[in-house]
């Protein structure tokens, strides 16, 4: 797929403004979601309790083949809000970036792990994913990190190499493993290569921001429009979408010579771009020694 | 033996895409490669051309003959040909999970 014969994303990421929005505006980016054949809406929402916009939006799209999956805070989980999207089809994760949190209130999670990768809890990663084996928990998500929120993170060699030995002990198996990153991803997932990959930021997926701003992923951004003054359409066909997607497909300079670079495509483009303001080096948390 | 769409699987046509390749088709130029659908299953996207994507919407209890039978009438191609073609499209589809027998 080249950037001249783009598709539409099809996969959203939406994190929604704790102030909320107008009527008028959820309606006209519902329509726009069901009118674009949308087929996941990643919808996030950390206020305590949850927006009013959230029920607001899935009413909205209740009739449509939009699969929904909604990331709240961990504080905010309640039965009663689980048995009413659980009717409505609609998986819930409740986000947290401790194990610590998550013990505390166990009794209470039927919800799925949203699990917010940083330095502080990087080797938690083995406690978190027994604890919910053990809470029989179906989903566990290592979501995309927000550009806007707070430092980049990615971690050193040595935890890689020593997350990989601790999974060695781990049933995989038994949970839905969600991973973003895609150093991370070949460990979890015991892939020699990236066969396949590389960013789909502005081609598959795409991230509202809390202010509308398009982004082509959570953790790039670049700006494609606002949906105040534009449509989903008009963003999805224009120049700024192909350009971009043109200077995330081409491997960067620093990743000639490697051999997986034309599927690698050189990582997070995101985390190159917010760390070294440039598409044209390689990841810094590439683990590939090229 | 019919066969089925895996419900699970997240399906849409490429209305730009597939309007493009049946203009190829009239004008008779190769639209092989003309993406007309996509699918989302556990994570994986495929791709399906015209011809893919016909075969796919057909997978609704039709028997694979009468999936080759209906395909006739739409393409102009042999019927050898297309059985081959359908039969081992069905069966890459059966193995990655986006259709099951019944």
């Amino acid at each position: 797929m080249t950037p001249d014969n783009l598709i539409d994303p099809f996969i959203v990421y939406w994190d929604i403004n704790s102030s909320g929005y107008s009527d008028a505006i959820i309606s006209i980016i519902c329509d726009a979601l069901i009118k674009n054949k949308i087929f996941v809406l990643n919808l996030r929402d950390l206020s305590n309790p949850v927006s009013t916009t959230v029920s607001n939006i899935i009413d909205k799209l209740a009739r449509s083949n939009i699969k929904i999956r909604l990331t709240i805070n961990h504080g905010a989980i309640e039965r009663s809000m689980i048995k009413n999207l659980q009717e409505h089809g609609i998986s819930l994760f409740t986000e947290t970036d401790s194990i610590e949190k998550l013990l505390s209130v166990s009794d209470n999670i039927i919800a799925n792990v949203s699990f917010l990768l940083n330095q502080k809890n990087f080797h938690e990663i083995p406690a978190v994913i027994a604890f919910c084996i053990k809470n029989r928990i179906k989903e566990l998500e290592f979501p995309i990190q927000r550009a806007e929120e707070g430092e980049i993170f990615y971690p050193a060699h040595s935890e890689v190499d020593q997350l990989a030995h601790a999974l060695k002990e781990i049933p995989l198996e038994l949970l839905k493993l969600t991973v973003h990153d895609p150093f991370l991803w070949k460990v979890f997932f015991k892939r020699e290569h990236l066969e396949g990959m590389g960013c789909n930021g502005a081609y598959t997926m795409i991230y509202i921001a809390d202010n509308l701003d398009v982004t082509p992923c959570p953790l790039l951004p670049v700006t494609l429009g606002n949906l105040c003054s534009e449509t989903l359409k008009e963003i999805f066909s224009s120049f700024k979408r192909r350009q971009i997607r043109k200077e995330i497909i081409a491997p960067p300079y620093e990743c000639r010579g490697c051999a997986i670079a034309d599927n690698c495509k050189g990582g997070c483009r995101g985390r190159t771009y917010i760390l070294l303001e440039t598409f044209n080096k390689k990841d810094p948390a590439c683990c590939f020694n090229c | 033996m019919k066969i089925f769409r895996n419900p699970d699987v997240m399906w849409r046509e490429e209305d730009e895409f597939r309007e493009q390749a049946y203009k190829g088709l009239d004008t008779g130029e190769d639209v092989a490669e003309i993406g007309t659908s996509i699918l989302l299953h556990s994570g994986k996207m495929h791709s399906l051309n015209v011809l893919g994507t016909e075969i796919w919407k057909l997978c609704d209890g039709k028997t694979p003959q009468e999936i080759v039978s209906t395909l006739r009438e739409m393409f102009d191609v042999d019927e050898e040909v297309l059985r081959k073609d359908a039969g081992e499209f069905l069966q890459n589809m059966k193995e990655e999970g986006l259709v099951y027998e019944e």
